[in-house]
């Protein structure tokens, strides 16, 4: 009897280090919490998550800018010290960004891209707010179509009219629509007007 | 950028010169690239816009480092420090672990604690190394676990991308700091 009350008594000491073992592991891993099993968003849906993210931004910093002030250029403020001879104005940056979307989304979708759209500034005509930001929406609608196409398939095969691969392409486009907002952003400043995103900050 | 726009209109123009001659090469003669991992964009990703940051802290002269264009805004060295900063917070939770230098809670280090440009640089430095390592042991595995942030679950893939777009977007302001203090961002020289 004396060695099964023993036996019993080890046991239980196991099953209660085991536990202990258990529940001070989880608990050890600096706030990383049990995770319930999720599913993870498809390729398209997270691509097209970061599109949204930055269109919104974006469009909404350029329906910021009074339109006697969208070719507004840092030059103008003639800020002691400074150069900004020969950089974007404000226009210039929101139709640098819509040009390069179309010229890495259409590597995707394999679309033509635009005939009006000679280089990296966009079309020489447009030149109102309205037409500068609809040409920017437009290349927004345009990288939707080309994350809906991203598949954990094709993703790093390399994009048919580009050496680089589509998940790239697209996720470059979003990161270099960043920097510009960034520059936007001052922009916006200097003509004392705060970004939209920061308004509620 | 102005390389940038230089760069898509060659591209663009040996794209549609080169197409035709391309695909021919390419029936014939198919020689399949090696298979890049989505941890390996990740990191490309990651070191490309991190080492800009780090060309910038590097390079901006330090008499300048507390300079801002306006006054509701953070100083070049301020917004390094809180790309930097943020990236830790973000890597922190990925990684389960406590990577790096202490500097306080929250992602906007003081420059109490970051006193001189070496002290800017070496922590914009670290973070990007830090992070890069990270990505680099998880693997696509890592980028495919969840993790929790405040209140939210998160794919660790949408963490990483929103450090990179965080970190561009505070990289296109100081461009605009550059230029207004007679500079040239490194990466426009080229």
């Amino acid at each position: 009897m004396k060695s099964m009350r023993v036996f019993f008594l080890f046991l239980l000491a196991f099953l209660v280090v085991s536990f202990a073992e258990t529940v001070l592991g989880q608990a050890s891993k600096g706030g990383h919490e049990a995770q319930p099993p999720q599913p993870a968003p498809s390729i398209a849906s997270a691509v097209d998550r970061e599109i949204s993210t930055i269109e919104k931004e974006i469009v909404e910093a350029a329906e910021a800018m009074p339109e006697d002030r969208f070719n507004f250029s840092p030059e103008a403020l003639h800020i002691p010290g400074s150069d900004y001879k020969g950089v974007r104005t404000f226009a210039l940056q929101v139709k640098h960004v819509a040009a390069s979307n179309y010229f890495l989304f259409s590597s995707i979708t394999g679309d033509q891209i635009p005939e009006d759209l000679k280089g990296g500034n966009g079309p020489a005509g447009l030149k109102s707010k309205a037409e500068i930001i609809q040409f920017l929406k437009d290349s927004f609608a345009l990288g939707h179509k080309a994350a809906a196409t991203l598949t954990t398939e094709n993703m790093l095969q390399t994009a048919e009219h580009s050496k680089s691969p589509r998940l790239h392409l697209a996720t470059f486009a979003v990161a270099h629509a960043f920097d510009h907002y960034g520059q936007m952003v001052e922009y916006l400043r200097m003509n004392g007007i705060v970004p939209p995103a920061s308004r509620g900050n | 950028m102005k390389r940038f726009s230089l760069a898509l209109v060659t591209v663009t123009l040996l794209a549609s010169i080169g197409t035709t001659v391309y695909s021919h090469a390419q029936a014939q003669d198919q020689i399949p690239l090696p298979a890049r991992s989505r941890a390996d964009e990740m990191l490309d990703r990651w070191n490309y816009i991190g080492n800009k940051l780090v060309a910038m802290a590097q390079d901006f002269p330090e008499d300048k480092y507390d300079y801002k264009l306006q006054k509701d805004e953070r100083t070049f060295a301020l917004n390094l420090l809180h790309a930097a900063g943020l990236d830790y917070v973000l890597m922190r939770a990925v990684a389960g672990s406590n990577i790096g230098p202490d500097f306080g809670e929250g992602d906007n280090p003081s420059r109490d604690a970051f006193k001189t440009k070496a002290d800017v640089v070496k922590f914009v430095q670290q973070a990007v190394a830090d992070g890069a390592s990270v990505i680099r042991q998880q693997g696509d595995a890592g980028l495919d676990k969840t993790t929790r942030l405040g209140k939210r679950m998160l794919h660790n893939s949408d963490i990483w991308v929103f450090a990179i777009e965080h970190s561009a977007e505070h990289y296109g302001q100081l461009v605009v700091y550059y230029r207004a203090n007679n500079l040239v961002p490194p990466d426009s020289r080229r």
